[in-house]
């Protein structure tokens, strides 16, 4: 025991003065993930800007009342998803809508009013593509059948009044009236946010995009950051592991002074780079949906919440290298092994974005299960299940290494 | 005899590195294993130095059989192995508190082997700086 105390003083005194050069490689690391995070998030805002819906109206929409309606519809509107109205002439509209560029348009049949007004029912049609009946359009349809029924009946009670204040002779005194009467209900009728609202659950873990992707890429980070300990942890000569052996230090006792040397680098890694995020983002005045604003404690505090899966990424760095003894060959693994587990669990791109035989897959992988630890620690509801899932990994990795350990040993 | 190995074998995968090896030497006496490559050599070393478990055999020193033993074997056996087991990052200081107490270290370099093998003159060098020999030592 005494052995592995001096051991595990002379790694701690390593790791401590290599701390300096591991920070700054943490910085450069830090840096590179949040120009990708920044795109990635950028990415997705404008995709969202672009759910806009894009509806074309063809045909003669001049009359007072239907004017009025169409200009309603694009300024009223206040919701999410807005809608964008563009008047063209019908070749103009078919293509658009084979290009993409229009949800869908309408057709407003010549003499539509005035077929109200005398008893007809011309229809107004309403042209989308099959690949586009998603749930936006759906509602869209709903939105066009229930704009066209109020214009009708709306305008049909209207033109009725206007018709018997003309047969009365009162149209000279009422006309204004209810040109008025019109204009008000029309108004009232179109103010959209009576006919739905739109509430965005989020992306997925039940978190906000930006909270999403804040615990993907910190999940990637931690996995990256693992090429820092290349250098140090790498070994081609194992004579000094059989030195302490040969002092009565096998495998177990080594690999536990290097996992916890290792893992205090980490640690401090983490929280310093933590510290620094939530001075700038304090100052940025950086707000997250489920944070609020993100302030220099909430951002330390989440970082410091991370040291669980801290402790299993360390041991998976660890693991990954005793399985190489060249440092640039270490360094290329945990790149690799960094990339692909976090593309299969969801850091770049929601999970439920891919096919379910590889979401299953990706939630059951360590970086998976870190990803769901982190989204859980934001919420403020971390089970008792993942951190028996974070901690079953980790010790499965350090029983790797005490593998490969007593194998390389055992081997000269 | 103060040393006696005895029918001493080893195996790796079906494959026998080592067969009936048998000696013996006196104290004071100097021992020299030659051998081809690959023949065996630092396998038998590393099974009289603990490292690795011999299949079969003996290893007596002063009438005590170490092979069985699970005492650590440094306590008789002194190994030099063939790399630097020693940490670039560090100084000569730092490496020894890995094998010494500090009072312990602080009493071999005042009259003991560390002085011997004039460690103290490059004590605060980093391993890094030193010389292959200033290595060795």
């Amino acid at each position: 025991m005494r052995e592995a105390g001096r051991y595990l003083f002379i790694q701690t005194k390593r790791v401590l003065r290599c701390f300096p050069a591991v920070f700054f490689m943490t910085l450069l690391l830090l840096a590179a993930v949040g120009l990708v995070g920044k795109s990635v998030i950028e990415e997705k805002l404008s995709d969202d800007k672009k759910s806009m819906v894009e509806i074309g109206v063809v045909g003669d929409v001049s009359d007072s009342y239907l004017g009025i309606g169409v200009m309603a519809l694009k300024h009223l509107d206040s919701s999410r998803y807005a809608i964008n109205i563009q008047m063209m002439d019908e070749a103009e509209a078919k293509s658009a809508l084979q290009a993409g560029d229009l949800a869908a348009y309408l057709v407003v049949p010549a003499g539509f009013v005035d077929s109200i007004v005398s008893g007809e029912n011309l229809k107004i049609t309403y042209y989308t593509r099959n690949s586009q009946m998603g749930i936006g359009t759906m509602l869209m349809n709903e939105l066009s059948v229930i704009i066209s029924d109020f214009i009708t009946k709306s305008q049909n009670a209207i033109y009725g009044m206007q018709s018997l204040c003309r047969t009365y002779g009162y149209d000279d005194i009422y006309w204004d009236a209810t040109n008025e009467l019109n204009v008000r209900y029309i108004d009232l009728i179109l103010s959209r946010t009576d006919f739905f609202e739109i509430e965005v659950l989020g992306v997925s873990n039940q978190l906000s995009m930006v909270g999403y992707y804040i615990c993907g890429l910190t999940v990637f980070f931690l996995m990256i950051w693992g090429v820092n300990g290349c250098p140090l942890f790498v070994r081609k000569d194992f004579s000094l592991a059989k030195m302490l052996k040969i002092n009565g230090m096998g495998a177990f006792y080594q690999i536990l002074c290097e996992y916890l040397a290792y893992l205090l680098l980490m640690a401090a890694s983490l929280v310093g780079i933590f510290a620094l995020l939530g001075g700038i983002c304090g100052m940025a005045e950086f707000s997250v949906p489920e944070w609020g604003k993100a302030d220099f404690e909430t951002i330390l505090s989440f970082g410091v919440s991370m040291l669980p899966a801290a402790c299993m990424l360390t041991a998976m760095a660890l693991c990954l290298h005793e399985l190489t003894g060249n440092v640039i060959s270490a360094m290329l693994l945990q790149f690799l092994t960094a990339a692909s587990l976090g593309y299969l669990s969801g850091c770049f791109y929601p999970n439920s974005f891919f096919p379910a035989a590889i979401q299953k897959t990706g939630q059951i992988l360590p970086s998976g299960v870190a990803i769901e630890y982190a989204s859980q620690s934001m919420r403020g509801e971390v089970s008792a299940g993942i951190l028996l899932a974070l901690t079953g990994y980790t010790a499965l990795f350090l029983m790797a290494i005490y593998g490969l350990r007593r194998r390389k040993l055992a081997k000269n | 005899m103060d040393l006696t190995i005895n029918h001493i074998k080893k195996g790796f995968k079906n494959k026998s590195v080592l067969e009936d090896i048998t000696f013996s030497a006196n104290r004071g006496e100097c021992i020299g294993i030659l051998g081809g490559n690959g023949c065996g050599k630092t396998t038998l070393l590393s099974i009289l130095a603990g490292t690795v478990s011999a299949d079969g055999g003996s290893f007596c020193w002063g009438g005590k059989e170490l092979l069985a033993s699970k005492e650590p074997r440094s306590k008789v056996v002194g190994y030099v192995p063939q790399g630097t087991p020693l940490f670039e990052e560090l100084t000569a200081k730092d490496n020894l508190r890995l094998w010494y107490d500090r009072k312990e270290m602080l009493h071999q370099l005042k009259g003991g082997v560390l002085e011997l093998l004039g460690i103290h003159e490059f004590l605060s060098v980093p391993v890094s700086k030193m010389s292959g020999g200033m290595k060795k030592r």
